[in-house]
């Protein structure tokens, strides 16, 4: 059975042969694995078979031997792409914006320092993720913001 | 003894919260005094506010109106009965007016005069202090001009690179490194700001930055009968953003004869001002071993487990001991170092996305379970991590003979303790430790900028991650089987026969 499943906010496809009483078989990556597990605590489940490992899992957090990943299902995936791209540069985390250092229509080039914000008693600076002109500023000094809003928007010029 | 310490101090109240708050408490504890603690209403999940004998609400708001609130933590140490207020590190622990007014309702503040905090808090003043001493100086303008022109002819003097830093700072809060002078106007003002906000107070000093040192501090502690005793260094030249991560003792740059020498500098230091209780002196040494005076911090330092865990003491209780005028009960001879410690901070935060704080749910912090191992947490399962305090979510702390089983130690406990459901450092920590420079004793404080090449996260393998698969559709199949679970028990048990 074919199953989707969203690792480390990447889609992946894999093969379910076998989940049922304790035992689990699927092909991942064009190979196939075999893993018997067992329940240790309210967290952790012991794996073994083709790697013998401690699993801990909360939510969509899991923790492989102290390597962490996350792992969710499509249809309940709460993670939301929250890295900026092109042209819309966003607040990493609620907090205060403290400087705003452009206005609309100012050209910029990647790397310049458009807003600084404050989150967690530290200073971000925001700077611009690619080169274009100023379109919208959605917050003014002294403004609260919540994480992951657009604070700056920027056109690209067509080359 | 213990009959003296009870007599004077048989209550205290603890003026701070999470990890330092839970750290002080044990100490009470263990010395048979009661412990008050103080919260605000968001924190009434997290353990500070519900393991003491008694806490108080400080009700909600900024800090001012809270944890910073002089009146209201006095009020409240007053009608619970508390004889003395410990002020842990950050909040109101080198604020001389709190701990004056604490001294002046008739109790007892739990650290250095008033006086000696006004020397050592503002770091313009201790240096004109230091150099009355003959201790030695970094390179530096520490004017009271505080004009753009002014502090950038004074950089220009003292020659690029050089470092603005926060008069009254701490903690890496307004500080900047400015390499070349066209860059030195947007950092004094970015430094100012922040500082601003911090501290209330944007006086800035302009020091000679030196390249590739080690933070090597040493804790003293002083009693008022002119017992002035050192417990050793720590390093601490492991940092991002100016704030350590990485700490351990003995440090590897240190003969006996540097370790002489810096060490007695440190106790020149606290019997120069006359000093009571622990402090930390700190130093920052280049590469030819020359040291120069930092900064004292009149308090307990974060760091201070290591020191605990290689002198084998209690500074916590030292502090009590002292603050009820009893004499220290060692002397220097008495106090060695044995073994070795490190101390790793746990951050709720990204370190490969800039150590951008992250906030979230502890769906389980885990347990250290190796020998000499502590774990100093102000967070218990369940708890939220959210935006309105540091981001420190706890220290862990290993003890190991040598250097080498201590960063054994601390690989194996990194892995233990989990903290699942919020992104942390923790990974990033098993890295740093097990850097070659690292293993090697090759640190200095821009260690993580220097060797971040080698500090890059490592590629789950896809093993690993089918390992991760695995327990997620196990997981998910329980969740969609739980309706038939006692059908589910009985067919468990096919493989199993009575023999």
């Amino acid at each position: 059975m074919k199953k989707k499943l969203i690792i480390n906010s990447k889609e992946v496809e894999i093969d379910l042969s076998l989940n049922r009483d304790g035992k689990v078989e699927f092909t991942f990556n064009g190979k196939q694995y075999s893993f018997s597990n067992r329940k240790v605590d309210s967290v952790s489940q012991y794996i073994s078979g083709d790697l013998n490992a401690l699993v801990s899992s909360f939510e969509n957090n899991f923790i492989v031997d102290g390597r962490e990943m996350t792992i969710e299902s499509p249809l309940r995936s709460r993670s939301k792409s929250n890295a900026s791209s092109g042209g819309h540069m966003q607040s990493p985390m609620p907090g205060k914006i403290l400087q705003v250092l452009v206005k609309v229509g100012d050209v910029v080039k990647e790397g310049d320092s458009l807003i600084v914000m404050e989150a967690m008693k530290m200073e971000h600076t925001i700077k611009a993720n690619a080169d274009g002109t100023i379109s919208a500023i959605h917050f003014s000094e002294g403004q609260q913001c919540a994480g992951g809003v657009d604070l700056v928007d920027l056109s690209q010029e067509e080359a | 003894m213990s009959t003296e310490i009870l007599n004077k101090i048989d209550k205290i109240l603890i003026a701070n919260r999470g990890e330092i708050a839970l750290r002080v408490m044990k100490t009470c504890k263990e010395m048979g005094i009661k412990s008050v603690t103080i919260y605000t209403e968001t924190e009434k999940s997290y353990p500070h506010s519900y393991l003491s004998d008694e806490s108080f609400s400080l009700g909600m708001g900024p800090l001012s109106e809270t944890y910073l609130n002089h009146e209201k933590i006095i009020e409240i140490a007053k009608v619970s009965g508390a004889k003395a207020i410990h002020p842990g590190y950050g909040f109101l622990s080198e604020n001389s007016v709190f701990a004056k007014k604490v001294t002046d309702a008739g109790l007892i503040f739990i650290g250095p005069t008033p006086h000696s905090m006004e020397i050592m808090g503002d770091k313009k003043t201790s240096k004109v202090e230091m150099e009355k001493i003959k201790i030695p100086l970094i390179p530096g303008y520490h004017g009271d001009d505080q004009s753009e022109s002014v502090l950038k002819a004074a950089a220009i003097d003292i020659g690029f690179p050089v470092l603005v830093k926060a008069s009254a700072g701490g903690g890496g809060k307004g500080m900047r490194i400015v390499w070349k002078e066209e860059e030195f106007i947007e950092a004094l003002a970015s430094a100012k700001r922040e500082a601003l906000n911090s501290f209330g107070n944007d006086i800035v000093l302009i020091e000679k930055f030196i390249q590739n040192p080690r933070h090597i501090e040493v804790q003293v502690m002083s009693d008022t009968h002119g017992n002035h005793l050192h417990f050793f260094e720590r390093e601490c030249s492991i940092q991002r953003r100016h704030q350590k991560v990485v700490e351990e003792t003995p440090s590897k740059a240190l003969d006996d004869k540097l370790r002489k020498s810096i060490c007695e500098t440190a106790v020149a230091i606290s019997s120069g001002i006359n000093y009571k209780g622990a402090g930390t002196v700190e130093f920052i040494m280049d590469a030819d071993g020359k040291f120069f005076f930092l900064e004292m911090n009149t308090r307990l330092q974060v760091e201070h487990p290591i020191t605990e865990m290689v002198t084998n003491s209690d500074l916590v209780r030292l502090q009590i001991l002292v603050a009820a005028g009893l004499e220290l009960p060692m002397k220097q001879q008495e106090i060695s170092q044995n073994g070795h410690a490190i101390e790793v901070r746990i951050y709720s935060e990204d370190p490969d996305n800039n150590f951008m704080p992250a906030i979230g749910k502890i769906g389980h912090v885990g347990t250290p379970t190796l020998n000499n191992v502590r774990l100093d947490s102000g967070y218990v399962d369940g708890n939220e991590v959210t935006i309105d305090f540091d981001p420190m979510l706890a220290k862990l702390i290993c003890w190991g003979v040598d250097r080498d089983s201590a960063i054994s130690k601390t690989l194996h406990s990194l892995n233990e303790v989990k903290f699942l459901g919020v992104t942390t450092n923790r990974d990033y920590l098993k890295r740093i430790v097990n850097t070659t420079p690292f293993r090697e004793g090759d640190t200095f404080t821009h260690f993580i900028d220097t060797y971040s090449d080698l500090l890059k996260p490592v590629e789950t393998t896809d093993l690993e991650i089918a390992a991760g698969i695995a327990s997620f559709l196990t997981n998910s199949q329980t969740e969609d089987t739980t309706k038939s679970e006692t059908v589910q028990a009985w067919n468990r048990l096919q493989g199993f026969r009575n023999i």
